[in-house]
């Protein structure tokens, strides 16, 4: 490449960086080099080493070169800020499309037909969306001329984020031919993923490498067993901290409770996972807007689980604190490396819990279909021609929604798929008269994530240089000792102390996180209550009011008490009554409810109505046993999908009309999983001429 | 989970990206065959292979010497990302591509249909039946009882005899004839004018794909709709896959069957065409024989091989082609071709095995070395027992294998000393 093009591409990245000085980074230039060229790279680099410096010059490069526009497959929402005002400096005119603003896509498919843009940015999930296949992505697909694929990590199942969707990539870029430029980046891989990316990239890919040390980064590790432990040292140490940061927890519940402790606090905290665009339908961008929120230092911490994570870039980033001990170094370092970019002194610090193993074995059970499941949707699908929806599935099979697309999504990207879909309806293929799942493949590889929780354990107990080990078990060649760190200054960066009033607060304040109860909107599609003749929208004549759950199932709170009073002593415990009693004042409902009923069950025929007997006491309203049981159908908490939920319901329930009051009434059960029993119940109560109905539950389960 | 991608060569990609129809918003016509025709001959004057297309410097003189407009060229080519996203969701459907440059590609539609010969297959199924023989059973969908039942019955009679039944995979006889073989144990191919993927998922379709009896092909898009023209165009290739062909119902000079027919007895080296003559056959029937299509024979004992077939059409072997007469060698891959093993029986001189029996028989007598059940042969060699057994059955008769017995086993004649 000649001496001329490189002075070309300095002068772009002047102009990129509005630096008249600036030089390329360590191997920025032959990474450019080697796409103009035509080779395929992986690059392997820190995160804000400048991958996307990379892809931006060597668009600009190509594109003034006559070549199609760059497309980038990112799980990234969008380009960063200061992306997009570099890639307008070099006049790369850059656009998103994704399932958030479907609205701009007419517009960026036109641009795309007059040749009015030079980078897409997509995410991998839109790649198996049929319509958008057609409408908008063959449109730039037609002349691609550099494909990105960012993350590149996730294409390995070796790795430790594994995204379905990448092994798509990974075929598509088996069969892309020769003259198509291919750039695999990431932050986060070890030799063996590298390895394994690198192979499914095709053999002619060259590696580029670079050190991952961050020397401004200051490591601890903090042993606090107890969750209200950490709650109370969170509180204090947050607002001590430089800058804003994350939190990292391990579940969606935990992010919504300590955003929500933390708010309590007085500190600008707010809860991040993949639940929360779900929670309200009118702020489908809502993480976007969350992420935009952290980098202008609005908010002072996140409290996110993995969903925060990939593509998110920010420069002064403070702190990474970890609630709980995240599966693997690779997820730690890839998350912890985050802070300490351009900032003098930033903080990763790893809190341990007593939960921690419970909560990855429940990640390792989960993380593959079983073959049982995978049995019964087979068998149902080769049972018909024609193919079969999601929806028509759930009425066949008693599998939660989740893990019917647990089973289906793991199947279509097996290497020779039992199944496919054509249109919305999935079709049995040849290759299902003899699949199975390979769980000699899938032994492996819960094994070496076993072995990655080892490790992790491994850098808990640490004593030595906690980069450096990051760095060692990383394969970084250029590992060695921080300086920086708590085991290098051979002391505490951050006090580990507790402040007692503080964890005092925190007990309470688990013990008050009642749960609003939305009601249910809609019957199951597919005809579930015929006997009821209950279908379509739930109308608000049949509807319940919002309703409350005293806590969550098994939670630190009141869970373990719930759970006692239902198996052990076969009565709920005073303190419940009196929770409830504090919660229905909290809550407040309107029109407020005049008397008490509740859900019957012919297995424990006493212990609900007792409950609500001695709740309706406190509470100085009278209590009446309206609805009755008449027919005995399975538990209810084997019913695993809506339709099956709603279809064992189906006539057990008979109400005395003598017995109900037009007024509002607060309709009582122990534990609420699905909400289809509360909906049933209520709407066979608004039948019979209740005004109101107001559900009242001990514990949510999900 | 286990890698068992296949990787498509550099040439047939390009093939692909030159004559594919990869997506409906589809800016650029793709190549017509003709068109495609006159790249493949400019490649072989100058020595080059498709793959060598996918370097910009050689556009601008292919472009002006195959009269092809060289924008056009250049954005076929710049389709590499579509490709990559269509062959992939083909692939996940089970579907595969062949292109003219693939050693697989069946070298009868090359030899038979010459400049006709598809650029582009798609196929799900057992890949071996590629190299096609057999007979071509084709008919009306609106075919009545009668000639349902004699399709049936011949169709079963070739699976008997280990004869591959070819057909179009339509309504009616085509079905039927399909149907009839699969059930029977044999191998049935079907070369369809449409929706590929939809045919594959069929209950009846995902059996025979299952256990290795059944081929679906299709020169057009898996997903494409019907049209007369593709049904029409896709009937010549069931004739070349096919050593004979047998119409069981034609309407006369009306109609897919009556055409394909004519076409194929027309063609130079026409495959010896059969006629369906009963009491009551259409008037399409009468008029083929006229025109030379030989009446089918009684069939004897419901055992139809080929050796019967080439002494009922009476011809010393079925299709006598002068080798590679070629308008597409170019597009022949240099790659080593499957190499049968050379042991001293004189099946396995025969140069280009005329049908699938005699394609196999190398092999199995390879795999013969000493006396083997014919579970473990079957398992050993990857067909099912079904389908091996009429093999060996044929072998014994034909000499070239003995059974033992007690244990029932199988070994090479050449091997076992006559006791």
């Amino acid at each position: 490449m000649s001496e001329h093009v490189k002075a070309v591409a300095l002068e772009l990245l002047r102009t990129a960086l509005a630096q008249p000085e600036a030089q390329f980074r360590n191997s920025q230039w032959e990474c450019i080099e080697g796409l103009l060229e035509r080779r395929r790279l992986l690059v392997v680099q820190r995160t804000g080493w400048g991958k996307s410096m990379v892809y931006f010059l060597a668009t600009r490069l190509l594109r003034d070169d006559g070549a199609g526009p760059t497309l980038l497959i990112s799980p990234l929402l969008s380009l960063m800020r200061n992306q997009i005002e570099a890639a307008e400096r070099l006049g790369v005119r850059a656009k998103t499309i994704n399932s958030t603003n479907p609205d701009d896509w007419n517009r960026i498919e036109q641009d795309l037909r007059e040749d009015g843009i030079d980078l897409l940015l997509i995410s991998p999930e839109r790649l198996k969306n049929d319509v958008f296949r057609e409408n908008v992505l063959s449109q730039i697909a037609a002349r691609v001329g550099l494909l990105v694929v960012d993350e590149a990590h996730c294409i390995s199942d070796w790795g430790h984020d594994f995204r379905p969707d990448y092994r798509r990539i990974a075929r598509v870029l088996e069969t892309l031919p020769s003259n198509i430029r291919v750039l695999a980046t990431t932050a986060t891989a070890n030799d063996r993923v590298v390895a394994d990316v690198a192979s499914q990239l095709g053999k002619t890919i060259d590696v580029v490498r670079g050190p991952l040390r961050r020397d401004t980064l200051k490591l601890q590790n903090i042993t606090l067993p107890s969750p209200v432990a950490r709650m109370a040292w969170l509180a204090r140490t947050i607002p001590t901290l430089p800058s804003s940061g994350i939190v990292y927890t391990l579940t969606k519940q935990d992010a919504e409770h300590v955003a929500a402790w933390l708010r309590l606090n007085g500190i600008r905290a707010e809860a991040y996972h993949a639940g929360i665009d779900q929670l309200d339908q009118a702020e489908k961008d809502l993480r976007e807007q969350l992420e935009q929120r952290l980098l202008k230092n609005d908010v002072k911490v996140l409290v996110a689980t993995v969903a925060l994570g990939m593509g998110f870039d920010k420069a002064d980033l403070g702190f990474v604190i970890h609630f709980q001990r995240p599966a693997s170094v690779v997820h730690y370092y890839q998350q912890v490396g985050r802070a300490g970019r351009a900032i003098d002194e930033a903080f990763g610090i790893l809190l341990h819990g007593a939960e921690d193993d419970d909560i990855a074995d429940y990640f390792f059970r989960n993380a593959f279909p079983p073959q049982a499941d995978v049995d019964q949707v087979l068998t149902v699908l080769r049972g018909v021609d024609g193919g079969l929806s999601v929806p028509e599935l759930e009425t066949r099979l008693n599998l939660r929604r989740s893990e019917l697309k647990k089973a289906l999504k793991f199947m279509t990207v097996e290497s020779q798929p039992p199944i496919t879909k054509i249109g919305s309806k999935w079709n049995a293929t040849a290759a299902s008269h003899t699949y199975s799942i390979d769980q000699g493949h899938v032994d492996a590889i819960l094994d070496i994530r076993r072995q990655e929780q080892a490790e992790m354990q491994r850098y808990m107990e640490h004593r030595g240089c906690l980069m450096q080990f990051l760095a060692e078990a990383l394969d970084d060649p250029d590992a060695g000792p921080c300086g920086v760190c708590a085991g290098c200054k051979h002391q505490p960066l951050l006090s580990p102390e507790i402040d007692p009033d503080l964890a005092n607060k925190a007990a309470v304040f688990l013990k008050r996180s009642h749960q609003p109860l939305l009601p249910r909107k809609q019957w199951p599609s597919g005809g579930a209550l015929p006997t009821y003749g209950f279908t379509g929208k739930i109308g608000p004549d049949l509807g319940a009011m919002e309703g409350r759950v005293l806590c969550m199932w098994r939670d630190a709170g009141w869970g373990q008490l719930v759970e006692a009073g239902k198996y052990e002593t076969h009565r709920f415990d005073d303190e419940l009554v009196q929770a409830c009693i504090d919660m229905v004042h909290q809550w407040g409902p309107v029109p407020a409810p005049e008397w008490v009923t509740c859900i019957p069950s012919l297995e424990r025929p006493g212990l609900v109505p007792e409950f609500a007997q001695r709740l309706a006491n406190v509470l100085g309203l009278p209590f009446r046993v309206s609805l009755r049981k008449v027919t005995a159908n399975r538990p209810q908490k084997d019913m695993e999908n809506s339709f099956q939920q709603a279809r064992n319901l189906d006539g057990v329930f008979a109400f005395d009309p003598a017995s109900i009051d037009p007024s509002p009434c607060l309709l009582v059960d122990d534990i609420v999983d699905s909400r289809w029993t509360m909906t049933v119940g209520t709407a066979l109560l608004r039948q019979a001429g209740c005004a109101a109905v107001f559900p009242l539950a001990l514990a949510l389960k999900r | 989970m286990p890698q068992t991608i296949e990787i498509m060569s550099e040439d047939a990609k390009v093939i692909l990206l030159l004559c594919g129809h990869l997506g409906k918003a589809s800016q650029v016509k793709p190549l017509a065959l003709g068109e495609y025709n006159r790249v493949a001959r400019w490649l072989r004057e100058k020595a080059l292979r498709p793959a060598h297309l996918l370097k910009p410097d050689n556009i601008a003189s292919l472009a002006q010497e195959a009269a092809i407009d060289e924008t056009r060229l250049r954005m076929l080519l710049e389709r590499g990302m579509l490709l990559g996203l269509a062959v992939e969701n083909w692939n996940q459907s089970g579907i595969w591509v062949i292109c003219r440059s693939d050693s697989e590609y069946p070298d009868r539609f090359k030899l038979h249909l010459v400049d006709q010969a598809p650029a582009i297959l798609f196929g799900i199924g057992n890949r071996s039946l590629l190299r096609g023989g057999g007979v071509a059973i084709v008919g009306s969908r609106d075919v009545d009882d009668a000639g349902k039942t004699f399709a049936r019955d011949v169709a079963a009679g070739c699976a008997r005899g280990g004869v591959p039944v070819v057909s179009g995979g339509a309504r009616g006889v085509d079905e039927t004839a399909m149907s009839a073989a699969q059930a029977e144990g044999g191998a049935a191919i079907g070369v369809l004018a449409n929706k590929l993927l939809q045919r594959s998922v069929t209950r009846e379709a995902r059996d025979g794909l299952a256990n290795g009896q059944l081929l679906l092909l299709s020169p057009y898009h898996p997903e494409a709709g019907f049209s007369t023209g593709s049904a029409m165009a896709r009937n010549k290739m069931i004739y070349a896959l096919a050593d004979y062909g047998l119409v069981v119902s034609a309407t006369y000079n009306r109609g897919g069957t009556w055409a394909g027919a004519v076409e194929e007895m027309r063609r130079d080296r026409a495959r010896p065409i059969f006629v369906r003559i009963e009491k009551t056959v259409p008037e399409g029937n009468r008029k083929l024989a006229e025109r030379g299509a030989i009446p089918f024979p009684e069939m004897e004992g419901g055992r139809l091989t080929s050796d019967w077939f080439r002494h009922v059409a009476d011809v010393d072997a079925p299709a006598q082609i002068p080798l590679f007469q070629d308008i597409a060698l170019a597009d022949i891959v240099k790659e080593p071709q499957p190499t049968l093993h050379k042991l001293p029986h004189p099946l396995m001189q025969s140069p280009a095995p005329a049908s699938i029996y005699e394609a196999v028989v190398p092999v199995i007598l390879n795999a013969l070395d000493e006396p083997t059940p014919a579970a473990e042969l079957a398992m050993h060699l990857g067909v099912s027992k079904r389908q091996l057994d009429s093999w060996l059955k044929r072998a014994v008769d034909d000499g070239a294998i003995r059974r033992l017995t007690r244990p029932a086993r199988y070994v090479r004649k050449d091997d076992c000393n006559d006791e």
